[in-house]
């Protein structure tokens, strides 16, 4: 039975010609074709519909109907996340175990404690959302979110949209997100849930693909939003702020680099199988397309087993892992890059007794590449991870600042005693998320993404000054 | 098996050769470790090599750390690795129930030849070739012990605590071995005939010993040889500290 | 390894006469190709230990080996990265170096104990496939020669082709002092337009993209003499600006009406002793089908490899290319490249270099990364 599933979700009472098709097993995914027209009218309806009620809901109110939607999720006989387990491996080539897994996790972070974590973690006093809340220092603020928001998704880890969908809502921001052609179904789908349990609320949003960049009303929505999110690579975040011209919030989550540091103290010889176990999960989830995914590490010797067995012993928990679930297929340009990467460091590890490459016998589904000595070089990903040895981890430190600007989450296996000096280290180098090997791939609520705010970068504060509540007092009629 | 570097220990005589003719026969690059006679040695590399294989006679004494890291660097030289470990040699005794000393005849030093012999030997080679092995992500080590562990049929009491040392070795390295994708097991044959340590054992214990089993009849070194060639097949790549008895059933557990 | 070494040499020299005018498709040469390269990769694996321990990882000997197509192909960085040559390197006859690396010591180096092998290898298939009608022709040379460059395996390939095919009226346009001189090279082929006597032009590809530039500039085009080819070499990879091989060749007619059929691209590599050739020209003079796949002398041979799991694709699907060469009897008688192509009952068809990775999302290769950083 072939099954028509809607490739992108409007409010009711707009009508989008189906323009393309994709066929998945018995599924067929259809692709709207978008007019200028159509889509400028779409916003403005989204506004209007904002207006007319996300507005005026009180956050609390916001809270339990994401909460409702997350419940709903987080039942595995839910129709719509038993289609996007059936959906999501064929469309991105992930392992069908890690989608069905990693979503579950991934959702569950958004359940009623944590969205209000999400909103006590930036706002001193989250009532300031739906009122006007007075300050230590006297007065009142209240707090704004943008009317209509312009989401830009990638397509790198299934579901990652709903993120950016939810810091929307909570703002009672309507939303227009545009989807990657690598993965266009999962805030469809977030959306219809949304519509289940809140129909107006869900009227409030709008997710469509187009070819970005490519589209002419790209640059007239741009011109319309109030706020600019963009998840993707660099040039693209680039490419998108440019062509904002007006003086909106646009925040960018551009290219990073994450990494892990294994201390000595993880190599015990009752705690290093564990510790490796750890490492290989967070390189193996989502074959590293994440940028909370580790692509090298540093291992530092003096524990039981030496930095290039800890090299070794990955290799085979890569390789036990493949057994399990195995790598997405991946494209030509994917598989070139880890073949010119192994050839490299075979024929170096030839003559150079501090490089070595492990790598799986038939294809390239694992590589893991030893280096005797510190240094920072990352990987093609799709399982390929860079091992560096080191006598200490600070000593790794100083190979980190050319990269500055692009690394962020640090995984690390130290002792409490060094937790906090390490931290305090990596954070001088420019990383902003420190986490436990074996978590690197899962944000949690209330991170600072890519250190900065995700809720309060995007809103206005607007206060009424004590001066003003002073005056008003005067001219009260019934003033004594 | 193709092209598979094989070192199989003791491999002069016995089921050692029938064990390093078995792996020739699959295509494997066998290396024949001897102690002493390096006529017999090279007889079995003659068979093998009759049988289009690929043998080479190496000697070295696996009691002598020395010695196997010698050996094991000779093999590195040539073949680049060892992908398959066959702990066989053991240090010469007589299966003979009517000379075999009596629990109130044996001194320690006899106990001590043999855990030499059986432990020491397989300790060596082993530590020898782990970094080759986990260097490459696989290994097999497969070692052999007996079924007199068991089933003490003839309490050969020195020989058999050698053998019981080298079941608790291999089972703790398969622990340790077992996340580089090495895997460790044992082969335990129950009397195997005809060998030259096995000659001396009177007719009238093999028909005894026959009776008692289910398949009627002794090991054949060939029969030892498959369950070998078995542990160290894909087949058995998830098979690991475990003991495979070739005995015709006279052990069950 | 010296008497074995002359040996082999002997050997290859042999075998390079005898067929000198055969080609890597003709089946009933491979028994002796094969039983020659299993020599030779028996000579590299006892006379380089470097070479030795690559095929060991591999579980790749000569005691294994029985087929020219096991023995393991060595991914051409190993030219980079480590010494591959049996022979004493201080005692080479010529070392050639790749370019491109501004790090003089991160340049791949093929050292050649003798270059007889290597003029051997050149010269025949030269005359087959670029003048395989003709004995002499007048070549004019666009890119750097011997006298330039000595360390340049293209250099030393333009020289000898010049010595042995060049009329007297041949002439250099690049030098060490000025570089290409491209008036020189426009008042020499307005020369030949008006004897009316073909000639042959010959360089890297990119520097005919610099000459057609200088022509569209100046407001040039020839009509150079019927016979007139284009030899071009090394392809339009890597380079700043875009143009493709279809492009070029249009311009070759527009610009010095020479058609497609008599233009010739030759692929050769540092990494390699030997050359392989389009076929459009020596198809062409022979009259019917115009082939225009490539192929190489009979000295040579080419696997396609699966880029996932290195192993053979099946015939006419696209992998990567790994070459066999008898005349790369110092370094490595098989060469892995990056380079992509398939093969057709005519020969094969070279698609270009592989392009890496796009990074699907927010997480990044790191090459890419300091490529954003530089074009920043």
């Amino acid at each position: 039975m072939e099954q028509h599933i809607l490739a992108y979700f409007v409010p009711k009472g707009i009508c989008i010609d189906i323009h393309e098709e994709h066929t998945f097993g018995e599924y067929i995914l259809e692709f709207p074709n978008l007019s200028s027209a159509q889509v400028m009218e779409l916003s403005t309806r989204l506004r209007l519909n904002r207006g007319k009620y996300l507005a005026n809901l009180k956050t609390e109110r916001i809270v339990e109907i994401i909460d409702k939607t997350i419940q709903l999720w987080l039942n595995p006989q839910y129709p719509l996340r038993k289609l996007a387990e059936t959906l999501l491996p064929m469309i991105t080539a992930y392992d069908a175990e890690i989608v069905r897994l990693e979503l579950k996790r991934f959702l569950r972070g958004f359940r009623k404690k944590d969205l209000y974590r999400f909103l006590d973690e930036e706002f001193d006093n989250p009532g300031m959302l739906d009122n006007f809340r007075p300050r230590k220092s006297g007065g009142f603020t209240r707090v704004y979110g943008p009317e209509l928001i312009l989401h830009f998704f990638s397509g790198n880890v299934p579901g990652l949209p709903i993120w950016s969908m939810i810091m929307g809502l909570l703002l009672k921001s309507a939303g227009i997100g545009k989807t990657s052609s690598a993965e266009p179904l999962m805030a469809v789908l977030f959306a219809q849930s949304l519509a289940e349990v809140d129909e107006n609320l869900a009227e409030c949003l709008a997710v469509l693909p187009w070819k970005g960049g490519s589209a002419q009303f790209e640059d007239l929505l741009l011109e319309r939003a109030d706020a600019v999110v963009i998840y993707g690579s660099s040039q693209t975040v680039e490419k998108i702020k440019n062509k904002v011209r007006q003086p909106i919030p646009v925040l960018g989550y551009g290219h990073k680099i994450s990494f892990a540091a294994v201390g000595q103290e993880a190599l015990t010889a009752d705690r290093y199988q564990d510790t490796v176990h750890r490492l290989a999960n967070d390189v193996s989830v989502y074959d590293q397309q994440s940028c909370l995914s580790p692509q090298l590490v540093f291992v530092e010797r003096g524990g039981v087993i030496s930095p290039r067995q800890f090299a070794q012993l990955l290799a085979s928990e890569l390789d036990r892992y493949e057994k399990r679930r195995p790598r997405a297929k991946l494209g030509d340009a994917e598989i070139h890059a880890i073949r010119s990467l192994r050839n490299r460091y075979e024929a170096m590890a030839i003559s150079n007794s501090e490089i070595d490459v492990y790598a799986s016998g038939g294809g390239t589904e694992w590589t893991v590449v030893y280096h005797g000595r510190p240094g920072f070089e990352g990987s093609p990903l799709n399982r390929t991870i860079q091992v560096f040895a080191c006598q200490c981890l600070e000593e790794a430190l100083s190979h980190l600042r050319p990269y500055r600007s692009y690394l962020q989450s640090a995984g690390i296996a130290v002792a409490p005693e060094r937790l906090e000096a390490l931290a305090h280290c990596l954070a001088q180098e420019g990383v902003s998320r420190i986490t436990a090997i074996g978590q690197m791939t899962l944000g949690v609520a209330g991170w600072h993404h890519d250190a900065r705010f995700n809720l309060a970068d995007l809103v206005r504060f607007v206060d009424i000054e004590r001066s003003a509540e002073q005056l008003a007092e005067l001219y009260d009629p019934d003033v004594e | 098996m193709q092209d598979k570097v094989v070192l199989v220990t003791g491999a002069s005589r016995g089921i050692g050769r029938a064990i390093a003719k078995h792996f020739a026969s699959r295509q494997a690059i066998v290396i024949v470790d001897f102690l002493r006679n390096s006529q017999l040695a090279e007889e079995v590399v003659e068979d093998i090599q009759s049988l289009g294989g690929q043998g080479f006679a190496l000697q070295g004494d696996v009691t002598q750390e020395e010695a196997v890291r010698r050996m094991v660097e000779e093999i590195v030289d040539s073949f680049g690795t060892v992908d398959v470990l066959v702990n066989n040699a053991l240090c010469h005794y007589t299966f003979n129930p009517k000379l075999r000393k009596t629990a109130w005849e044996l001194e320690w030093k006899d106990y001590q030849t043999q855990i030499d012999g059986s432990l020491r030997g397989t300790f060596n080679t082993c530590k020898a070739v782990m970094p080759l092995m986990k260097r490459q992500n696989f290994g097999r080590v497969i070692n052999l012990v007996t079924n007199l562990i068991d089933f003490p049929i003839v309490p050969y009491h020195d020989y058999t605590t050698g053998k019981a040392a080298v079941l608790g070795y291999s089972r703790s390295l398969a622990k340790e071995l077992g996340p580089f994708n090495i895997t460790v097991n044992c082969v335990a044959p129950g009397l195997t005939y005809p060998t030259d340590s096995s000659r001396d054992t009177q007719e009238d214990v093999r028909e005894s010993i026959i009776r008692l089993t289910p398949l009627g009849r002794l090991a054949r070194p060939e029969d030892i040889a498959g369950a070998v060639a078995f542990l160290a097949s894909e087949e058995a790549s998830f098979i690991t500290g475990q003991t495979l008895y070739v005995d015709g059933g006279l052990t069950m557990r | 390894m010296k008497g074995w070494s002359e040996e082999l040499v002997k050997e290859i020299l042999g075998f390079i006469h005898a067929y000198s005018d055969c080609h890597s498709l003709e089946a009933e040469l491979d028994p002796e190709f094969n039983d020659l390269a299993l020599n030779i990769f028996k000579f590299q694996y006892q006379g380089n230990p470097h070479y030795k321990r690559y095929c060991q990882r591999r579980h790749k000997s000569p005691l294994t080996v029985k087929r020219w197509e096991d023995i393991p192909p060595i991914p051409f960085q190993m030219f980079k990265e480590t010494v591959l040559a049996c022979e004493p390197i201080e005692e080479a006859e010529a070392v050639f170096m790749t370019s491109g690396s501004t790090n003089k010591e991160k340049r791949g180096r093929h050292y050649h104990p003798t270059l007889e092998v290597w003029d051997a290898s050149m010269v025949p298939p030269f005359k087959h496939y670029v003048l395989p009608d003709r004995d002499q022709m007048t070549i004019y040379v666009l890119s750097p020669a011997e006298d330039v460059n000595e360390n340049s395996s293209l250099s030393r390939y333009l020289s000898l082709a010049v010595k042995h095919y060049g009329t007297r009226d041949s002439a250099f346009f690049f030098s060490k002092e000025a570089g290409f001189d491209m008036a020189g090279l426009v008042s020499a082929l307005r020369k030949s337009e008006a004897k009316g006597e073909p000639v042959l032009l010959m360089g890297a590809t990119f520097a005919y993209v610099h000459f057609l530039d200088y022509c569209r500039a100046e407001g040039l085009a020839f009509n150079l003499p019927d016979s007139s080819r284009i030899f071009d070499t090394g392809g339009l990879k890597g380079q700043a600006r875009e143009v493709t091989m279809e492009e070029l060749y249009s311009w070759f007619k527009d610009y010095f009406s020479i058609e497609r059929e008599l233009s010739i691209n030759m692929y050769g590599m540092t990494e390699l002793s030997s050359q392989l050739y389009d076929r459009t020209i020596a198809t062409k003079v022979k009259g019917g089908q115009v082939c225009m796949e490539k192929i190489g002398p009979a000295w040579t041979r080419l696997q396609v490899l699966n880029p996932d799991t290195l192993n053979p694709v099946s015939f006419g699907e696209t992998g990567l290319l790994a070459h066999y060469d008898l005349a790369n009897w110092n370094s490595a008688v098989a060469v892995l490249t990056e380079d992509l192509g398939y093969q057709t009952k005519n020969g094969f068809v070279l698609l270009g270099r592989t392009k890496g990775s796009e990074a699907r999302g927010c997480s990044i290769a790191i090459d890419e990364m300091l490529a954003e950083q530089t074009s920043r």
